[in-house]
């Protein structure tokens, strides 16, 4: 009884085997939101200008793959890191799920925004060239 | 579920392919028209992600069957990873940056 109950209580057995670190998605993660940030200011200035929606929906995409970026590729690092066998064997997973979303979200938002700008486009050289 | 192998696997890269012809149809036949350069700007970008999804397939294929160290095959997909990113989210700004100035800087319509 007493041994059950210290068995119990006691640490439980924790994995140890931990795989190397994979400093080199660390660094590509941080090269995305970088060069994705930058994508957010350019949105949020130059494109602003032109159309406010656009503007709008192309930063939402920006900042969605910066968020995407930092669960897959630091995500994937702290678990190659964690030696949780039972997480491995389900985040891979997840991890691509998330990719998926973040692949479709992004070019979604880069489509339609750009979509937009080029109806202003035409809809202004349509006009223009109505009244000339 | 198998890393590398797998039905979801080719699903998901069947998808990821889809998605982005769809990115190079729209641009090519709805952007393109109002602006040359950002519409092939727009599909260069969609399709350097093609290129670079189908290598990480390919990576990935060859260290299912063991034909690459996995630790060379993954330094060599890091190496790739990086630059490719970069440059299509770098043609992607640039692309817009040219939508932009065509929509601020277009000439006022002649009056009268």
């Amino acid at each position: 009884m007493l041994r059950s109950i210290a068995l119990w209580f006691a640490p439980k057995p924790r994995y140890v085997a931990r795989m190397p670190p994979d400093f080199g998605a660390v660094g590509s993660g941080c090269g995305t939101i970088l060069i994705n940030l930058g994508l957010l200011v350019v949105a949020l200035t130059m494109v602003r200008k032109a159309n406010a929606t656009a503007s709008y929906v192309l930063a939402a995409g920006a900042g969605f793959r910066v968020l995407a970026t930092c669960c897959v590729d630091f995500g994937g690092f702290g678990l190659r890191r964690s030696g949780n066998y039972e997480l491995m064997e389900v985040m891979p997973s997840v991890f691509r799920i998330v990719a998926f979303l973040d692949l479709t979200v992004f070019w979604g938002a880069v489509v339609f925004a750009a979509v937009t700008l080029a109806r202003t486009i035409s809809a202004a050289a349509v006009s223009g060239g109505s009244r000339g | 579920m198998d890393d590398f192998g797998g039905v979801a696997v080719w699903l998901f890269f069947l998808l990821r392919l889809a998605v982005l012809f769809g990115v190079i149809a729209a641009s090519i036949a709805l952007v393109r028209r109002a602006n040359a350069r950002a519409g092939i700007t727009l599909a260069a970008a969609a399709g350097l992600q093609v290129l670079w999804s189908c290598c990480n397939r390919v990576v990935g294929v060859a260290m299912m069957q063991e034909l690459v160290d996995p630790r060379t095959a993954s330094t060599a997909a890091t190496c790739v990873d990086l630059p490719a990113r970069i440059v299509t989210t770098g043609l992607v700004v640039a692309a817009f940056v040219a939508l932009s100035r065509a929509v601020t800087n277009r000439e006022p319509p002649p009056v009268g």
